[in-house]
């Protein structure tokens, strides 16, 4: 409020849309088919993400599987996502850490040069010396190209958190590099 | 020499992109859940049932079973002041 003259002025703020009056997105439900059709259409994109996170063919297929059998299962949950994409990274994010975490074979000691295996020598075995939060999230940082607030969407933690351990994660990857 | 960290890194997930969907595997090196796996795992499921759940015993061994439980109670009612095996009944309460 504000005098003027005498006469009292009421200062009114653009009334902006609220919640209620934001148009409300269509809640989707997909049919079985349609499942079928995303999860076989998704199976190249999963399967290289895995191997950006995991850098080994064969447990990028084994995550890519887990994660599609995980989707399956869970058809009711996909059928409504609304955004089915984010919701497999999502799914196959946490399977690529499991299979990180409680990998049995040392990827140091296993035969890297092997005729299947992919990629550089040096990066991969530059990945396994980090830990498994950083190569997801150099993964979706740098294969994905997500930003930081999508990736803090993934981990549920601040973006400023995303940023300092983007940047422990590069860090951690050049001094391993230099080794 | 070594390329920049990141530009080798960057170029890894390059070649990631282009990777081919289904990767050359070696025969006979499968997915976790292969039939084998899956094999092994109802094999070992259904020991742990048959295992968790033993069959009945047979009539006989069972009447000689509850019998010999029932001689024992007995025999463990008979002891006196309250001894049980070769063991004294331990108070209830310790005074001091």
């Amino acid at each position: 409020m504000k005098e003027s003259g005498g006469a009292k002025v009421f200062l009114v703020r653009p009334v902006e849309l609220s919640v209620a009056t934001r148009p409300i997105p269509m809640t989707v439900k997909r049919t079985n088919v349609e499942i079928d059709a995303l999860l076989e259409g998704a199976r190249p994109w999963l399967y290289r993400l895995a191997l950006a996170i995991v850098a080994e063919p064969n447990l990028a297929e084994d995550v890519a599987q887990e994660a599609l059998i995980r989707a399956n299962r869970s058809r009711r949950q996909l059928a409504s996502a609304t955004d089915p994409k984010a919701w497999l990274r999502r799914v196959l994010v946490r399977r690529a850490m499991t299979a990180l975490k409680y990998r049995k074979v040392d990827p140091l000691t296993e035969d890297l040069t092997a005729p299947d295996q992919f990629g550089s020598l040096e990066v991969r075995e530059t990945l396994a010396q980090l830990a498994p939060e950083d190569r997801i999230l150099l993964a979706l940082a740098h294969f994905e190209q997500l930003s930081y607030a999508e990736i803090a969407e993934y981990l549920e933690v601040p973006e400023g958190t995303v940023a300092s351990r983007l940047h422990s994660a590069r860090a951690a990857f050049k001094e391993a590099w230099r080794r | 020499m070594k390329p920049e960290a990141m530009t080798a890194l960057d170029q890894f997930f390059d070649e990631c992109h282009a990777a081919p969907p289904t990767p050359r595997r070696e025969p006979g090196r499968g997915s976790a859940l292969t039939v084998p796996a899956v094999g092994l795992t109802l094999g070992i499921a259904a020991a742990l049932l048959v295992s968790l759940f033993p069959a009945a015993p047979a009539p006989e061994a069972a009447r000689q079973t509850a019998q010999a439980l029932a001689d024992r109670q007995l025999r463990r009612e008979e002891k006196p002041d309250g001894a049980v095996g070769s063991r004294q009944r331990i108070p209830t309460r310790w005074t001091v």
